[in-house]
């Protein structure tokens, strides 16, 4: 609902703009709420009843009472603190301190009502924020809502109370932040998928939040122009802050988009769990064996970070719930993991990696070592070495790309892409993109030199888009007042990677362990991270409901099953 | 359906002096009719006589009801924008009969028959029931003002007062003495006058939106209005015993005066509470329920009270080094060794804070207001921590005679001491992350201002009454 003076797409309303003609500046409630009264009172009204408030009521020229009453309690204050110390240095009874009460509370009253005009003389001269930028207020604008984006955010507004000259603006698509890595758990039925999406309008009260797409941005008008549905839209900033993070990249790979799963959103990973318990269905009641394979033949190509998670969870997933499908045997799923060097997890230590290959390897998972996947179809997976994996289920976490940023004249002008062929767009140290004075770039969008190895660009984590996040926030308000921004250093803490029920591999700081100490480490850093204690206690809730009962295996989606029959 | 209303104010001239005057005199008139039956049963007309020269006590009477129309309408001119409800009104109303029994019977009186203002004890002392009679004309006074002239905002609606508010408020009563009697058994106040203080807190403050911390205070008031009016003034006349307004009377029925006001507070509290539960059980709620929610900022509000406290507590140790604040480590831990007193103040202080912090957030709009929180809680602890819970914790009964109570005099100055500091530095921590500076919108900073200019008139107002229970405490305990 369109409040008084609200803007839209940042320009004030008709009314708010002959208001501030009339108030002569930057909107001042206090002092015209006087003027404004009957004329607003009756569109107040409406709106307060709409809203369930009521119009505020003329600013008092000074109660008496309440002046005389806080000047008695100060009194009061100063007395007891006579109490305490002449009593003990003169030694006489509270009796003889009597009189001294009486003549505090004289006193207070009398000088009350001056003390408090003066305290509260400022109030008046500080307005509220008010609801249209205006002059003196400086708007930065956040693209993207992740680890990054969100940081920025929260950074702001842990500074507004020192700059209630800035007004932020964060445009995302999705309206809530996504914990990443909660990800693979929600593709494995151990965490509910609301639960690790925390609301952005929560995550950041303080910050006006637009859903909507982002088309690009025009450096020279200093607007970024945005789809809202069927609506284009712009929006002006002062400075810029790109966070948009990373897509999946497939690489061209002929038939990889069009029949692989990948993990990257909500809307994914609940796919995906629908997806592995609908193949369990149909493997369930196929009596063809080699069908029955393909049903239960599951790949995953990346042996990154995310793709060893997901192969780990859904092999949780698919043996904690084989019971409810009696005709499919234990040893028939079939997991396999295609990564492209020889060995898994390139982030970690040699013998920590072994280990992690080693422990799958032990609950049946199968690596394929030095290949990649070469296409896909609706019925397998080719290798580069030539083999076919009979398969209908390919998950995608072989490699991401910059989200692409574009910068346009206008909606029909000449393009200019900020990086040819649309890859990381490039930053000096202090996050500021190259070429550009009020454009930012964090996470993993961005090519962030990493000052703790030279030569080197900071990983695309979460660690390092949180801190970026913050880094830039401090180093926007530093370039609006006027101060040099610090070049953005941070050195990773390590990594945590679970690899299935009750067990991970942690390299923090060159420390390395792994097993139930590991894994009960990856759950009570990530459970801390979470953004709100009220989705923490969620997740823990669905953690302790795991323990005690098996998992859901309700399909969520509907799938229309090839053959004609509908599954009772 | 309603059962109460109250009245309906709109429109201009709400705070003009004349009407303010033309409401406040009558009122004075009808609190002096109460004082002046009370003064006549005490045999002390006679004395107001010999302000004009005269003896009788015709002549008193009208002298006192002369005197008592013009401090009504000065009660009138004094909040006349005082934009608070009928209870905020009846406890300044408290806080002015208490003020006027300082000018009056020990500044004025005294001056006017060529006596020096008698500020001592033993003169407090003996004009203690014309300061009990001053806090009824000032209660009555402002009771009868709030329906002559209509309390708070001009040209706010008055939301007619509901079975389901008064259900509450009676539930609230029942529930805090049943709670207190099972705790504290015979000394607890009976469950009959709980429940009349529960539906009147109901009445006289329907809305419960402003937080736990201020029906705490409220509550507090509420119970001391109660010993007052009920324990010492209604209820011995309605027993044919007459008033119990002598000092002895007064120090005789002094152990029931904690128990009023713990019973006032908690039931104050859970009304706010059953307030509270009323959103998730009522559709029709819902759709005008904004408060935040319950979990949100809780980790902060007690964070930052922990500070506080531990800054207040801090203060307090300093002052105790000196020996000032009297043996509370000692009696808790044996020792009395300074280090174990520092110790017990800070856990004791950073404990308190944190409870301050969670039930007074964001409602500390500025230093005053926050100055007026802190006292009256550090007033609340003095009665729950030396008098009630300390002598629990060492096995015995809570001491709650005036002799025990003179006798904490100096820890009723900690406590307050410790308050004022939890309050003040609570708000400054605070202070920087409010609303009404951060506001995204015109309608949100509008909300914001409304709540802050509603506290900032209420809070003087509630802990008003504060004032009229230090000044009776002090008055009915020393020398006990």
């Amino acid at each position: 609902m369109q409040h008084l003076g609200d803007p839209v797409d940042g320009r004030p309303s008709r009314r708010e703009r002959t208001d501030r003609r009339s108030e002569g500046g930057v909107g001042n409630i206090d002092a015209n709420l006087g003027t404004r009264a009957t004329r607003t009172g009756r569109q107040a009204g409406r709106e307060g009843q709409a809203t369930g408030d009521l119009p505020l009521p003329p600013p008092s020229a000074g109660a008496l009472a309440s002046g005389v009453i806080d000047g008695m309690l100060l009194g009061v204050l100063i007395w007891a603190i006579l109490v305490l110390t002449l009593l003990p240095a003169l030694k006489v009874s509270v009796a003889a301190l009597f009189p001294t009460l009486l003549a505090c509370l004289c006193a207070g009253g009398v000088v009350g009502p001056g003390v408090q005009a003066a305290l509260r003389a400022g109030r008046h001269r500080r307005p509220p924020l008010p609801a249209a930028v205006g002059p003196g207020r400086r708007r930065v604008v956040i693209l993207g809502g992740g680890f990054g984006g969100v940081s920025a955010a929260r950074r702001f507004e842990q500074l507004l109370p020192w700059t209630p000259w800035l007004d932020v603006t964060l445009v995302s698509q999705r309206n809530h932040l996504l914990f990443t890595p909660m990800l693979a758990e929600v593709a494995a039925g151990s965490v509910e998928a609301g639960n690790v999406g925390v609301p952005l309008r929560a995550a950041c009260p303080r910050t006006r939040f637009r859903r909507a797409e982002v088309l690009g941005v025009d450096p020279d008008r200093r607007v970024v122009h945005l789809r809202r549905g069927d609506a284009l839209e712009t929006l002006p900033y002062d400075h810029l802050v790109l966070a948009l993070g990373a897509v999946p990249n497939f690489r061209d790979l002929p038939g990889v988009a069009a029949n692989a799963l990948t993990l990257a959103t909500l809307e994914d990973a609940r796919r995906l769990r629908d997806h592995v318990l609908g193949r369990l269905e149909q493997a369930d009641q196929e009596p063809d064996p080699a069908e029955r394979r393909r049903w239960l033949t599951f790949v995953v190509a990346g042996g990154g970070f995310a793709g060893t998670e997901a192969v780990a969870s859904l092999f949780d997933l698919v043996h904690s719930v084989l019971r409810y499908f009696p005709r499919v045997r234990a040893g028939e799923p079939r997991f396999l993991l295609v990564h492209s060097r020889e060995r898994i997890l390139p982030e970690l230590g040699d013998r920590l990696a072994g280990h992690a290959s080693g422990k799958l390897v032990a609950r049946g998972i199968e690596l394929r070592l030095g290949v990649t996947v070469a296409g896909a179809d609706a019925d397998g997976v080719r290798l580069s070495d030539g083999e076919w994996v009979a398969a209908r289920t390919l998950v995608w976490a072989a490699g991401t790309r910059p989200s692409p940023v574009s910068l346009v004249t206008g909606p029909q002008g000449s393009v200019r892409q900020a990086v040819p062929g649309g890859g990381a767009v490039p930053v000096d140290r202090t996050l500021r993109v190259r070429g550009t004075g009020d454009i930012w770039a964090v996470g993993d969008c961005a090519r962030v030199p990493d000052l703790s190895r030279r030569g080197t660009t900071c990983p695309p984590t979460a660690q390092h888009a949180v801190r970026q996040g913050r880094a830039v926030a401090d180093n926007v308000i530093a370039a609006m007042t006027g101060a040099a921004p610090e070049p953005f250093r941070f050195r990773g803490l390590g990594f945590l990677v679970p690899l299935g029920r009750q067990s991970a591999a942690a390299e923090l700081r060159g420390l390395r362990f792994s097993g139930l100490p590991a894994w009960l480490l990856w759950r009570g850093v990530y459970l801390w991270k979470l953004p709100g204690h009220q989705k923490r206690l969620r997740v823990l809730l669905d953690w302790t409901v795991e323990l005690l009962f098996p998992r859901d295996i309700s399909l969520t989606t509907s799938e229309r099953h090839p053959a004609s029959q509908d599954v009772e | 359906m309603s059962v109460a209303r109250t009245e309906t104010v709109r429109g201009g001239g709400h705070g003009s002096a004349a009407r303010a005057v033309a409401a406040g005199a009558p009122a004075g008139v009808v609190g002096g009719l109460a004082f002046g039956a009370a003064m006549a049963q005490l045999g002390v007309l006679p004395t107001v006589a010999t302000l004009v020269g005269l003896g009788s006590s015709r002549a008193g009477f009208a002298v006192h009801m002369a005197i008592s129309a013009v401090v009504g309408a000065g009660f009138g001119l004094m909040v006349r924008r005082q934009r608070c409800g009928p209870s905020e009104t009846v406890f300044l109303g408290a806080a002015y009969g208490a003020l006027w029994w300082c000018i009056g019977p020990l500044t004025l009186l005294p001056l006017a028959l060529g006596q020096a203002p008698a500020w001592d004890v033993a003169a407090a002392q003996r004009e203690f029931p014309g300061l009990l009679g001053h806090l009824v004309f000032g209660m009555g006074t402002a009771l009868v003002f709030v329906v002559l002239h209509g309390p708070g905002d001009p040209g706010r609606v008055r939301r007619p007062v509901g079975v389901g508010t008064l259900v509450r408020g009676l539930l609230a009563g029942l529930l805090a003495a049943l709670a207190l009697r099972a705790v504290l058994h015979g000394r607890a106040p009976a469950v009959v006058p709980a429940i009349a203080v529960g539906l009147a807190q109901a009445a006289l403050s329907p809305r419960s939106d402003q937080g736990i911390g201020a029906a705490l205070v409220r509550g507090q008031g509420y119970g001391f209005v109660a010993w007052v009016v009920g324990e010492l003034t209604v209820l011995p006349l309605l027993a044919d015993a007459g008033l119990r307004w002598s000092l002895p009377e007064a120090r005789a029925s002094f152990p029931d005066l904690p128990g009023w006001l713990l019973l006032g507070a908690l039931a104050a509290a859970i009304g706010t509470v059953l307030g509270r539960l009323a959103p998730l059980l009522s559709s029709e709620h819902l759709r005008a329920y904004s408060g935040a929610a319950a979990g949100s900022g809780v980790l902060a509000a007690a964070l930052r009270g922990a500070v506080a406290g531990l800054l207040g507590g801090a203060v307090i140790s300093q002052l105790m080094l000196r020996g000032a604040v009297p043996e509370v480590a000692e009696r808790l831990t044996g020792s009395n060794g300074p280090l174990a007193g520092i110790a017990v103040n800070l856990a004791i202080g950073v404990a308190i804070g944190v409870s301050y912090g969670l039930l007074f957030r964001r409602l500390g709009q500025d230093v005053t207001c926050a100055l007026g929180w802190g006292l009256s809680y550090g007033f609340l602890w003095w009665v729950l921590g030396p008098l009630t819970l300390l002598p629990a914790l060492l096995g015995g009964d809570p001491e709650w005679s005036a002799a025990a109570a003179g006798g904490a005099m100096s820890a009723l100055a900690g406590h307050l001491v410790y308050g004022g500091c939890l309050g003040v530095v609570f708000h400054l921590l605070e202070a920087p992350f409010g609303v009404p500076w951060l506001a995204r919108t015109r309608a949100e900073a509008l909300r914001a201002l409304r709540r802050r200019e509603e506290l900032l008139a209420a809070t003087p107002a509630l802990s008003a009454v504060l004032l009229a229970m230090l000044l009776t405490v002090q008055v009915v305990t020393i020398g006990a």
